[in-house]
């Protein structure tokens, strides 16, 4: 879920670790059908992070919103949905390191920077909470 | 009745009827008679295994000291007839002992290709499985950027090397009664596919990468603090066993 890096005039952040990432995930390849997240929703984008949006700055809603940008191939909401990942729980896993890193357009937005190999990403679906369903 | 010769390429007897004009042919001797004994030999015999058959000396075969033609009613080895009964009995009970041989022998071909049960219908055999090749083809999307944000598509190539790691999966399971469920197939990062398993007491990804060149890697555990994670270095089973151990003791 990669937008570009540009030049962003809002301030960088210290995400704190009460803080909370949504990250947008596909119904089908990412999710189970209890709703449990599956290790492929969870890996970098091209330019090294995984995006995902800080609650600071963006509910779960607004997340689930930004599909129709995001993905212009299949920008159908309904098609997606959003789960949670708790800072505190994604700083546990040790080799990730969350960065607050704001667009112009979204000033949520936030990479998990680390390589996520299948460890990681074991554990990053393990960690995760489903906040708002597909549909 | 007609005492019939076994056919070379025939397991069972075959009843043959010599050419017009001769009774018997050299090569292949048939021998008529109207008598009881020979009808109940005749009988006992259709239908066995060659295996099982006695030897035909022991019965009325046509010698020059005694033609055939002569022996349309009375068998050389006169004796033999009084044979039979206990003959037949022998045969039965060799015939009994080849058909329990021979079930066991299916059976244990059956269980050859009998897969543990798995979650999915799909049964694999020896080497890849068509259906679910098809149905991940169907599924993850093939072409590059699929997704607008420059995702690579998912190989064919992947696809059935992926599907061909599980069967291997499969079949080193069942050799070691291991029972190895279908796992869920999923989009993995760059083009890779995963292979999750999630049970109540483990879960266990394998990726199996896009670039064939690339070893499929693996990370399973408890859910606690028992791990497991490495690199396959090929396809070859012999390099999934580790796994399979592991997966027996989580099981």
């Amino acid at each position: 879920v990669a937008e570009r890096p540009r030049v962003s005039e809002w301030p960088v952040e210290e995400i704190p670790d009460d803080g909370v990432l949504f990250r947008l995930v596909r119904k089908q390849g990412h999710l189970y059908p209890s709703g449990q997240a599956k290790p492929s929703a969870f890996s970098n984008a091209p330019d090294g992070g995984m995006s995902t949006e800080w609650n600071k700055y963006a509910d779960a809603q607004d997340t689930k919103k930004r599909a129709a940008v995001l993905f212009r191939k299949d920008p159908d909401p309904a098609h997606y949905a959003v789960v949670a990942l708790r800072a505190v729980d994604v700083r546990a896993l040790k080799t990730q390191e969350i960065r607050h890193t704001p667009r112009p357009s979204n000033r949520s937005h936030t990479d998990v920077f680390g390589e996520k190999d299948n460890e990681i990403r074991v554990k990053l679906a393990r960690i995760a909470s489903l906040v708002i369903p597909p549909g | 009745m007609r005492l019939v010769k076994p056919h070379p390429d025939e397991r069972s007897f075959r009843a043959r009827t010599p050419p017009p004009g001769r009774d018997v042919q050299d090569d292949d001797w048939t021998v008529e008679d109207e008598g009881e004994n020979y009808g109940e030999l005749n009988e006992a015999f259709v239908g066995l295994p060659e295996a099982c058959l006695p030897p035909f000396h022991l019965f009325s075969k046509p010698s020059a000291s005694f033609p055939v033609s002569r022996s349309r009613h009375h068998c050389h080895h006169a004796r033999s007839i009084g044979e039979i009964g206990p003959l037949c009995e022998r045969v039965q009970e060799l015939v009994n002992r080849v058909s329990a041989v021979e079930a066991e022998l299916a059976r244990l071909k059956a269980g050859e290709n009998q897969t543990e049960p798995v979650s999915s219908p799909m049964l694999m055999d020896a080497g890849r499985d068509t259906d679910l090749i098809q149905r991940l083809r169907a599924e993850l999307p093939s072409e590059a950027d699929w997704d607008g944000d420059g995702s690579p598509g998912y190989s064919a190539q992947a696809i059935e090397r992926a599907v061909g790691l599980f069967c291997s999966l499969l079949r080193l399971g069942r050799r070691a009664r291991v029972a190895v469920e279908t796992p869920d197939f999923g989009p993995g990062p760059s083009g890779s596919i995963d292979l999750h398993w999630m049970g109540e007491a483990y879960e266990l990804l394998i990726n199996v990468p896009a670039d064939p060149d690339s070893h499929p890697t693996f990370y399973g555990d408890n859910k606690g603090d028992i791990a497991i994670k490495g690199a396959l270095d090929s396809d070859d089973e012999s390099n999934l066993e580790e796994l399979i151990k592991w997966l027996r003791g989580r099981a």
